[in-house]
C-alpha cells in the first residue's frame, strides 16, 4: 500500500464518520466503508464482499445510548484494508476486524472523554460566556477532534502493519478492557443526574422513584413508563386544586363598571407563528449533527443545542436571553436521532412561546424534552435500527454478497430516504403539535400545572433509564469458613434490584449538587470505575 | 373602544372566549344583559368562560350604553356581548362608537325564520336590523373569525 492510499484510506473513515453531521446516515457501515476501501485499492469487487460479509457478521451490534461494543468505522476500513493488501478472505477480514474494532472502540472511550475535557472548557466552566457562536464553535471543533482521531487511527495502524495492529489488538489483556468499559458505564450516571437535579422538585421526586421500581422490579420497558407517566401527569393535570385558578380569575369579574381600572391591562400579544419554514428546514438541517460531537457528560447535548440555534437566533435579540436559551439547550439529552426533530419541533414551539409570554416557565421546555426522549429512543432505536437498518442490510448485502456495487447503494438509499422524508416531517409535525396544545393552554392560567405534569413524567422516565442505562454490579463473592458462598449482588438484589445503578446517579447527583464541577467528576468516575472493577469490586 | 358587538342568544360561551378573543386583541368582555345582570347564578357561569387575562364584567344595557360613551371606555379593546337584537338596536343607537353588529347565534324563537344556519329572525329582530343599517351601521352574520361575513343586507332588503 502506498502511503497515498494510506492517506486516502484515512480519509474514507472520516467521510463515513461524516454520517454524524451530514445526515447520509449509516455511511460509517462495513458495506459502505469497505467498498470504498476496495475501490481504492483497486479490487471494488472483493471491497464490496467483504463489506457484505463484515456487515451481516456486525448486524446485531447496534449502539444504545453509550454501550455500544465495537467501532464499526474502523472496523470495516482497517480489515477491508488489511485483507485486500495481504490477499486475505472476506471471512479473514471479518476475524481480523472485530477485535481490530473493539480495541479502537476502547481507546476511542478515552478520546471522548478527552472532548468532555474540551467542551466543558468551551461551553460549561462559563455557562454565562455562552453565545450561538460558541455552540457552533465548539461542535466543530469537537467534531473535528473524532475526525482527527479516526483519520489518525487508521492511517498510523496502516503504517505499522497488520500483524503488529493484530498483535496489540490481541495482546490487551480481556480484564483491562472490562475495567475501561466498567470506567465508561459510569460516565452515563453523570448525564442522568444532572438531568434529575435539573428536573426534581418536591413534588416530582416520588415519581422518579415509582419510575425506577416499575423498570427495576417489573422490568417494564421505557415506552410502557412513559406512558404511566404520561397517565399520571394527566390525573394531576385534571383532578388538580384549580382553586389557586379560580381565586385568580375572580378579581377580572366586575359587577359594574365603576370598578374597571382607568387604564387597562396591555393587550395580549396575538399568537402568530414566529417561526417559518426556514428555521424549522434550519433545524432539520442541523438535526443531522445531533451526534457528532458525542461527549459522556452530556451525550448529544452539543448537537441538540447547535440545531436549536435557528429557533433560538430568531426569537431572541438579546445576548442575555440567547445566553439563557444556549445554556437550557446544552442540558443532557439523548434519544433516537432519526425521531429527534419531532422533541426539536416541539421545543421550539415552546421556546416561542417563552419569547412572546412573560413569566413562562422556561424548566417546562426541559421537563418535556426529558419526558420524550425516552420513549422515543425506544421508539426510535427499534424502528430504525431493528426495521429500516435490517432491511436495508439484507437488500444491499444480497447485492454486495455477490461484489455488486449496488449492494451499498441500495444500502444507503433504502435507510435514507425514508430517514430523511420522516425526519423533515417530524420537525414540522412537532412545532405544531406544541403550537396548538400551548395555545390550548394561554386560554387559563395553567402554566405552573404543566410544568408539574411534564416533570411527573419527565421524572418518571429518569427513573427507568437510571435503571435501564446505568449498569454497575458487583461480582463479588466471601468464602464463609463452612464452605457456604455468599454471592453480594444476589444479597444485593434481595434488597433492591439494580441497587447500584441508583446509588450511583444519587450519588453523582448530590455531589454535583455540592458544586462539584464536571471534569473532576469525569476523570474520578472513571478512576474509580477502573480501579474497583481490576481489584474485583464491581463489574 | 368597541371592538365587536355580537348577538348570541348563549351571550358568553367557548366559541366566543376562545376563537373570537384569539383574533381580536381584547382586554374587556361586556355583557349587557338586564336579566343576567340581576341573577347571581348565572353570572357565576359566564365567569367560568371567560379568558384569561380579560376582565368581565356583567351589567344592564343602560348602564352599558353610558360605559360605552365614557372615556374610560376608549383606553379599552371591548367585546360586547347582547342576547337580542332589540339591545343590540339600543346600543348601536345609543352610541357612536359602535359601528357594526355581529349577528352571531340566535336560535329558534317566537315565530322566527332561519337565514343562515346559525340565526333565526323575527319580523321585529328584521326592523331592528333595518333601523340599525339605516343608520349607516354595517349588520352581518358570521360564527366565527374564520367563516365569511354574511351581510344582513341579503336578507332583511
Amino acid at each position: 500500500m502506498t502511503i497515498f492510499q494510506e492517506v486516502l484510506l484515512g480519509l474514507i473513515a472520516v467521510f463515513g464518520w461524516c454520517e454524524y453531521v451530514d445526515g447520509i446516515n449509516k455511511s460509517t457501515r462495513p458495506i459502505v466503508m469497505c467498498t470504498l476501501v476496495g475501490l481504492v485499492l483497486g479490487d471494488l469487487s472483493q471491497g464490496v464482499i467483504i463489506g457484505g460479509t463484515l456487515e451481516l457478521a456486525t448486524m446485531g451490534m447496534m449502539g444504545i445510548g453509550i454501550s455500544i461494543p465495537i467501532n464499526i468505522t474502523i472496523a470495516g476500513v482497517l480489515g477491508a484494508g488489511f485483507a485486500i493488501a495481504g490477499g486475505l478472505s472476506a471471512e479473514a477480514a471479518v476475524a481480523l476486524a472485530i477485535p481490530v474494532g473493539i480495541v479502537f472502540r476502547l481507546l476511542e472511550h478515552l478520546a471522548t472523554t478527552g472532548y468532555d475535557l474540551v467542551a466543558a472548557k468551551m461551553l460549561f466552566d462559563h455557562p454565562e460566556r455562552n453565545t450561538p457562536q460558541r455552540v457552533t464553535k465548539a461542535f466543530w471543533l469537537i467534531f473535528g477532534l473524532s475526525c482527527l482521531f479516526m483519520f489518525l487511527t487508521v492511517f498510523l495502524s496502516l503504517l505499522v502493519g497488520a500483524e503488529t495492529v493484530a498483535a496489540v489488538a490481541n495482546a490487551i489483556p480481556e480484564n483491562i478492557m472490562n475495567a475501561i468499559g466498567t470506567g465508561t458505564n459510569l460516565l452515563a450516571a453523570l448525564g442522568f443526574a444532572m438531568l434529575f437535579n435539573l428536573t426534581r422538585t418536591p413534588k416530582t421526586m416520588a415519581f422518579f422513584f415509582i419510575g425506577f421500581a416499575l423498570a427495576s422490579y417489573l422490568g417494564m420497558p421505557t415506552m410502557a413508563i412513559a406512558i404511566l407517566g404520561a397517565a399520571a401527569a394527566a390525573i394531576a393535570f385534571f383532578f388538580g386544586d384549580d382553586r389557586a385558578a379560580a381565586g385568580a380569575a375572580e378579581d377580572d369579574i366586575l359587577d359594574d363598571f365603576d370598578d374597571l381600572d382607568d387604564e387597562p391591562a396591555a393587550l395580549p400579544a396575538a399568537r402568530e407563528h414566529l417561526l417559518g419554514k426556514k428555521e424549522l428546514s434550519a433545524i432539520f438541517f442541523k438535526s443531522f449533527g445531533l451526534e457528532g460531537p458525542f461527549i459522556y457528560s452530556r451525550l448529544q447535548a452539543i448537537g441538540w443545542c447547535r440545531s436549536m440555534l435557528p429557533a433560538i437566533e430568531k426569537l431572541y435579540d438579546t445576548d442575555e436571553e440567547r445566553c439563557a436559551a444556549v445554556n437550557r439547550h446544552l442540558e443532557f439529552f439523548n434519544s433516537n436521532p432519526e425521531f429527534s426533530t419531532f422533541i426539536m419541533g416541539i421545543s421550539a414551539s415552546m421556546e416561542e412561546q417563552n419569547a412572546v409570554e412573560q413569566g413562562f416557565d422556561t424548566a417546562s421546555i426541559n421537563n418535556v424534552k426529558a419526558g420524550l426522549m425516552g420513549p422515543l429512543a425506544g421508539i426510535g432505536d427499534s424502528f430504525w435500527w431493528g426495521i429500516v437498518k435490517t432491511v436495508a442490510s439484507g437488500i444491499g448485502c444480497q447485492f454486495a454478497m455477490q461484489g455488486n456495487v449496488l449492494g451499498p447503494i441500495l444500502f444507503l438509499l433504502v435507510f435514507n430516504i425514508p430517514h430523511w422524508a420522516i425526519r423533515y416531517i417530524l420537525t414540522f409535525r412537532g412545532y405544531e403539535l406544541g403550537h396548538r396544545v400551548l395555545d390550548m393552554m394561554a386560554e387559563s392560567d395553567i402554566i405552573e400545572k404543566i410544568s408539574l405534569c411534564a416533570g411527573i413524567l419527565g421524572m418518571m422516565v429518569i427513573g427507568a433509564m437510571t435503571c435501564d442505562m446505568i449498569s454497575v454490579s458487583t461480582p463479588l463473592v466471601f468464602n464463609m469458613a463452612n464452605g457456604v458462598t455468599l454471592e453480594v449482588q444476589a444479597v444485593l438484589d434481595e434488597i433492591l434490584p439494580n441497587l447500584l445503578p441508583l446509588l450511583t446517579m444519587l450519588g453523582v447527583a448530590e455531589l454535583l449538587k455540592r458544586k462539584v464541577k464536571v471534569i473532576p467528576l469525569i476523570f474520578g468516575l472513571l478512576a474509580f470505575g477502573i480501579v474497583f472493577n481490576l481489584l474485583g469490586i464491581i463489574a | 373602544m368597541v371592538e365587536l358587538l355580537r348577538v348570541d342568544d348563549r351571550l358568553l360561551h367557548g366559541q366566543v372566549a376562545y376563537a373570537w378573543s384569539k383574533s381580536i386583541p381584547l382586554n374587556l368582555i361586556v355583557i349587557a344583559n338586564d336579566a343576567v345582570a340581576a341573577d347571581k347564578a348565572r353570572k357565576a357561569t359566564f365567569a367560568l368562560s371567560k379568558p384569561a387575562g380579560v376582565k368581565l364584567v356583567i351589567s344592564t344595557v343602560e348602564k352599558t350604553v353610558a360605559f360605552l360613551n365614557s372615556d374610560k371606555a376608549k383606553a379599552y379593546s371591548i367585546l360586547v356581548l347582547v342576547d337580542s337584537m332589540h339591545d343590540a338596536r339600543t346600543l348601536a343607537e345609543g352610541c357612536a362608537d359602535v359601528a357594526a353588529v355581529n349577528l352571531g347565534g340566535l336560535r329558534e324563537h317566537g315565530d322566527s325564520k332561519r337565514y343562515t344556519n346559525a340565526v333565526c329572525l323575527t319580523d321585529a329582530d328584521l326592523d331592528d336590523i333595518r333601523a340599525v343599517m339605516d343608520a349607516g351601521k354595517e349588520v352581518y352574520a358570521q360564527q366565527v373569525p374564520a367563516d365569511t361575513k354574511v351581510s344582513a343586507a341579503t336578507f332583511a332588503r
